[in-house]
């Protein structure tokens, strides 16, 4: 592809929105003044078509982040080589400020769960995982950013806490981090993690992007208890995820912070307005910084 | 327990087998471990069934989500995903549904799904611009036998004893069955292609049917004239001719070539 793009950079003082095929249409029509744009890489792999023609024209306005939902860095047979090749095609074609995917597992013997399934944090799947982002890493021939995930099960074979795990795998391959801090709510309600705690154990140097979400509650009905939290995307972020976030904010400075909706997508306002939230919380950590 | 064995042994569980719940760590709070496996089942279910829904609407339209959804599992039982890009989830439904019992009351439904898998690969496939017959011009006549049409990328046939476009049709936005519609009408012989970025779907003749099939599988388009559809006419040379202009001006080619002697 011939396209010449300029180096659009993400404006860390602007929060960006993930972009659906449902608002392609509304968003070239209003071009809504976002930091960046955040797409899943995996909608663009095909050889060509209309979704590869709107993320180019995005792309001429925009720094856009790829951000992938079935790398499978976890498995314990390896990275499926077709799936690299056409990330590698997709960051050639678009030249993307960010890519990004998770740190989970989908993938085994040949199968393809296509969910984000969580790993056991034990020193084998650090060195699995951290094999495959060197993997990464060397083929896109860029700093790879990785994501924690929410989870609704533990692994008795865990021998070290999540925080650990992820900023290890940052601190061993150079890789950048996309913290959720959706994600890191949501797992310190299902398994009683103290949140707080989960971003001091952060590299703050590796943090390169944030991801805010909304999440919806299973509801317990045989037991009445504490619910569990599913990370569905598919709802405002929740009060304790705004918290939360001004912490991030405060430890890790002004990050690219991105707001995620894949499921019940509202009206496209609704998303920037969720956005605009985000950006006042960027405007209030910078006013902070210049009073101090 | 070993990565790879732990993996393999969740897989199983998403498959329906037990004993992950095992492995589970009890943090002492609810639910129970077998509730949290249910629901990476349900999520892993949930994803595989959305990503076919989307690729099938019709099919589902059809014959209702529920018995879509058993479909859809019973055949990803069969052939698992084996791609992390769900949109290469699909390849397996229509032969599938084709053989699929509890759908033999709707014996067109797996040329249905075929209809509708060509639509989703066009969708994907590589954008291109088509040839007009202006190219065919430098052709040398003593080559016009060797001479092959190379179909755009996405450009699918596909034959069916029922008429699967006019079923198809009826359940786009806006859509009805004909009036004089039966099932029994015979069936229908249809192209799937591009025209930019838009994916067509268009009831082929039998010698357009024939010159593109040929064209599908690499042959020169001379071959197509041993179809049937040229052996029941005085002119075969003038009807190839029409339909070469018929599936070149609709923007199926892409290109030509000329065939090796000794291929």
């Amino acid at each position: 592809m011939d396209t010449s793009f300029s180096n659009h950079l993400p404006d860390p003082a602007v929060a960006g929105i993930g972009l659906r095929s449902d608002h392609y249409r509304a968003f070239a029509e209003m071009q809504p003044a976002v930091g960046f744009i955040e797409v899943h890489s995996e909608n663009y792999f095909g050889d060509g078509g209309q979704p590869l023609a709107w993320l180019i024209r995005f792309r001429l306005d925009h720094a856009v982040s790829l951000h992938g939902v079935g790398l499978s860095l976890g498995s314990a047979d390896g990275l499926d080589p077709r799936h690299l090749d056409k990330l590698e095609r997709l960051v050639r074609r678009i030249e993307p400020a960010l890519v990004s995917d998770h740190l989970c597992w989908g993938r085994i013997a040949g199968t393809h769960l296509n969910d984000l399934l969580p790993l056991p944090f034990t020193d084998e799947a650090l060195a699995v995982v951290c094999r495959h982002v060197d993997l990464v890493q060397t083929r896109l021939k860029r700093r790879f950013l990785v994501e924690n995930v929410s989870s609704y099960l533990a692994w008795q074979e865990s021998s070290m806490a999540e925080a650990e795990f992820v900023a290890e795998v940052a601190r061993r391959t150079g890789c950048g981090l996309l913290v959720d801090v959706n994600n890191i709510h949501v797992n310190a309600v299902n398994h009683g993690l103290d949140a707080r705690a989960f971003l001091a154990a952060l590299p703050t140097e590796a943090v390169l992007e944030i991801h805010l979400a909304g999440f919806s509650e299973y509801s317990n009905t045989e037991t009445n208890a504490a619910p569990l939290l599913i990370d569905t995307h598919g709802a405002p972020v929740a009060d304790d995820v705004w918290a939360l976030y001004a912490e991030a904010l405060a430890r890790f400075g002004p990050v690219p912070t991105l707001i995620e909706w894949d499921t019940d997508i509202p009206a496209l306002p609704v998303l920037l307005a969720e956005a605009a939230t985000a950006t006042r919380h960027l405007e209030r950590h910078a006013a902070r910084r210049v009073a101090a | 327990m070993p990565l790879a064995a732990l993996q393999r042994e969740f897989l199983a569980a998403m498959q329906g087998g037990g004993g992950i719940e095992a492995r589970v760590r009890d943090t002492g709070r609810p639910p129970a471990a077998a509730i949290r496996v249910a629901i990476y089942r349900n999520a892993v279910r949930a994803n595989q069934r959305g990503a076919l829904a989307a690729a099938f609407p019709v099919v589902e339209q059809l014959v209702g989500t529920a018995f879509f959804n058993e479909a859809a599992d019973q055949c990803l039982a069969r052939h698992p995903s084996t791609s992390g890009d769900l949109h290469d989830l699909g390849a397996a439904l229509p032969g599938f549904l084709g053989e699929y019992s509890p759908a033999a009351a709707l014996p067109y439904l797996g040329d249905l799904a075929l209809l509708e898998w060509a639509l989703d690969r066009a969708f994907h496939a590589a954008d291109g611009t088509p040839i007009t017959v202006a190219a065919l011009a430098d052709v040398p006549a003593d080559a016009l036998d060797r001479l092959v049409l190379v179909p755009a990328p996405g450009c699918a046939l596909i034959e069916s004893p029922w008429p699967i476009l006019a079923l198809w049709r009826a359940h786009q936005p806006g859509g009805a069955l004909p009036d004089d519609f039966s099932l029994d009408q015979g069936g229908e012989t249809v192209a799937v292609y591009r025209e930019g970025f838009e994916c067509v779907a268009e009831a082929l003749d039998p010698a357009r049917a024939a010159l593109l099939s040929v064209s599908l599988a690499g042959r020169p388009l001379a071959s197509a004239l041993d179809a049937p559809a040229f052996a029941s006419t005085p002119d075969p040379g003038g009807l190839l001719m029409t339909a070469m202009g018929g599936v070149i001006g609709a923007g199926m080619m892409a290109g030509t070539r000329l065939r090796d002697v000794v291929e």
